[in-house]
């Protein structure tokens, strides 16, 4: 496949996870990660540095596994999250996708993503940064290995899920 | 009318804090959460005037380290010196008055070089260079020590946490600390490691007063209707997904299900404890055995059954309930609210043990995580509606008549001596000790707090 046919296919599938989370169909969602799937946000050092290692340092969010992803979901189902209550709008925006196949197998992919969010609490918000995916071919699909979320916001203003952003 | 000629604010007293023992009420005027004139006064009366917390030690290991912050609207930097020692100056060149921080912390590589026209200091606060100095001051007598930096007058560390007044004649930390001292040694015990700051922070910022942040921390009242979703979550996961062991989150205090009891501590600082319903899923656990013998049995329990959760008047937070997690907060307007954390643990844990302490960290504690954005939510909407001019008391009398003035016997096991003690944390004593505390920075003589 040439790198523009790569590129273009990756596209799809993030458009198609974008969409899903747009539109809340969170099950469909969580099919798209593997079982140990990992899904991180680094936090920034007080240094502005990423933090390298996410099993011993603080991280905005740090979930190694679909199950851990599924307690999110679980947890929206409650409707007792005020912050989470009314469900935020979200549209996920993402371009500059690029991918490469690895020696392995896994392609890794870069995107960047601007996430517009409406909030009954807040109103409207933005959350930008860039995606760095690992993607595991399955049959004619991928399931997501890894997702790492990484804000360009060194400062957290108000608060966000795994849904806006 | 009792004017309080320091800050010019023209109200009473009890037109803010109704404290009326005798008739079972204390309420708090809500227009302490939204009057900019209340705000200035806090920061000369409060924040510049007593003790605030600054940062913690471990983010200052080696010469030259610094973070960058503030006391009240002073910008101010902590510096590990060259002798050791840690340094607090006013972050401002004595030039011109560029923050002279590069960052919100980090190292500043031999001496401290202004951005702006290149004025050097070293890192006790002297002025060592002055850039083309000669054609500004020929003179050969030219003193540079007149622009050496100006120092924060007082700044001392207890078990780590660093605090610093502007106030030349404050109280000695201890004094002002009092018997929270106690549980800042419960929170390093049993274990002879040191503590250090776990790689990572969050800053985040809410659209609140800073008091609505700070009341939240003492108010474990609010945990089973906002938190009710954590627990249910947990619970969730427990069950279809196994978690156990140090993996598992403990949440007897979200359930109810546990002996607690808080204190007004004096000088505004609270305190809560819970019976642990896990106490196998905290990393302290595995050194019960080991530490337990060298302890009454009224400490070990205080040390590894029970968590703990206070709070500094009026800016630092510390629990331990599921994690270690150091929170300080400082006002950046009326309604906005600036919010650091970190997550504290023992040099050298186990990598396992570790890891279970940041993502219990993390499913609660950050703005992304599972609880928190659920409090930040609530921070949001109080400050919204304290801005009614119609039933504008806040009530905080839950409890009043059934606090236990002084200490209760698990505050005599721990040595410590509080105001108030209560026999259950969701009496609301601990509000009451820092609006009393409030009241006397605000509109008390004027001594030293």
């Amino acid at each position: 496949m040439s790198n523009g046919d790569l590129n273009q296919e990756v596209a799809e599938f993030l458009y198609r996870e974008a969409l899903l989370l747009d539109e809340r169909k969170w099950q469909d969602w969580l099919e798209l990660y593997a079982e140990d799937a990992v899904f991180w946000v680094p936090s920034y050092t007080m240094e502005g540095e990423v933090v390298a290692d996410p099993e011993l340092s603080v991280n905005l969010m740090y979930v190694s596994s679909q199950s851990g992803l599924e307690d999110r979901i679980f947890r929206l189902s409650t409707e007792e999250s005020f912050a989470s209550s009314p469900l935020p709008r979200t549209c996920h925006m993402i371009s500059n996708v690029l991918a490469h196949e690895t020696e392995g197998g896994t392609v890794h992919a870069t995107a960047a993503f601007n996430v517009a969010c409406w909030s009954n609490q807040r109103g409207p918000e933005n959350r930008v940064g860039r995606y760095e995916y690992h993607l595991r071919r399955d049959n004619d699909d991928y399931h997501i290995g890894r997702k790492k979320v990484l804000l360009v916001d060194e400062v957290i203003d108000g608060w966000f899920d795994f849904f806006s952003i | 009318m009792n004017d309080n000629v320091t800050t010019g604010l023209t109200s009473e007293l009890s037109d803010f804090v109704d404290d009326r023992p005798e008739d079972g009420v204390f309420r708090v005027n809500r227009q302490v959460y939204n009057d900019p004139d209340i705000l200035e006064a806090e920061f000369q009366q409060i924040f510049e005037n007593g003790w605030v917390f600054l940062c913690l030690e471990g983010l200052m290991r080696k010469t030259g380290d610094y973070v960058a912050t503030a006391i009240g609207r002073q910008p101010v930097f902590v510096v590990r010196r060259a002798d050791g020692t840690l340094g607090a100056q006013i972050n401002a060149c004595a030039h011109r008055g560029a923050l002279l921080t590069p960052g919100r912390a980090g190292n500043f590589d031999g001496n401290i070089k202004c951005p702006y026209h290149g004025w050097r200091y070293d890192t006790g606060g002297q002025c060592i260079a002055i850039s083309a100095e000669k054609i500004g001051w020929p003179e050969d007598d030219f003193d540079r020590s007149q622009f050496n930096l100006k120092s924060v007058p007082r700044l001392e560390s207890y078990r780590g946490f660093v605090f610093g007044s502007l106030n030349p004649d404050v109280v000695p930390l201890p004094e002002h600390l009092g018997g929270i001292t106690k549980f800042l040694d419960l929170y390093c015990a049993p274990a002879p490691a040191e503590l250090e700051v776990v790689a990572g922070a969050c800053i985040h910022t809410t659209n609140c007063n800073w008091k609505v942040v700070h009341d939240n921390g003492p108010d474990p009242y609010h945990a089973p209707t906002v938190h009710r979703n954590f627990a249910a979550t947990l619970n969730h996961r427990d069950e279809k997904h196994g978690h156990g062991g140090l993996s598992q989150t403990e949440t007897g205090r979200l359930r109810g299900k546990v002996a607690t009891g808080s204190y007004a501590m004096g000088n505004g600082h609270t305190a809560f404890w819970a019976d642990k319903q896990s106490p196998e899923s905290f990393p302290v656990y595995a050194l019960k055995d080991q530490y337990e013998q060298s302890m009454s049995p009224s400490m070990a329990k205080w040390a590894f059954d029970r968590s703990r959760h206070v709070t500094v008047f009026p800016n630092l937070l510390i629990n331990e309930l599921a994690s270690t997690y150091v929170r300080t907060y400082r006002p950046l307007g009326i309604d906005k609210t600036e919010i650091s954390s970190w997550c504290v643990a023992p040099v050298g844990e186990a990598p396992e043990a570790r890891a279970a302490r940041l993502r219990k960290f993390e499913d609660f504690f950050m703005p992304s995580g599972m609880s928190t954005p659920d409090d930040i939510a609530i921070f949001e909407i109080t400050q919204e509606g304290n801005q009614a001019k119609s039933g504008h008391w806040s009530d905080m009398t839950r409890g009043a008549s059934v606090a236990t003035p002084g200490p209760d016997d698990r505050a005599r096991e721990l040595g410590i001596d509080p105001d108030f003690s209560s026999n259950n944390f969701q009496h609301e004593i601990m509000l009451q000790g820092i609006y009393r505390q409030w009241s006397r920075m605000m509109f008390g003589d004027g001594t030293t707090p």
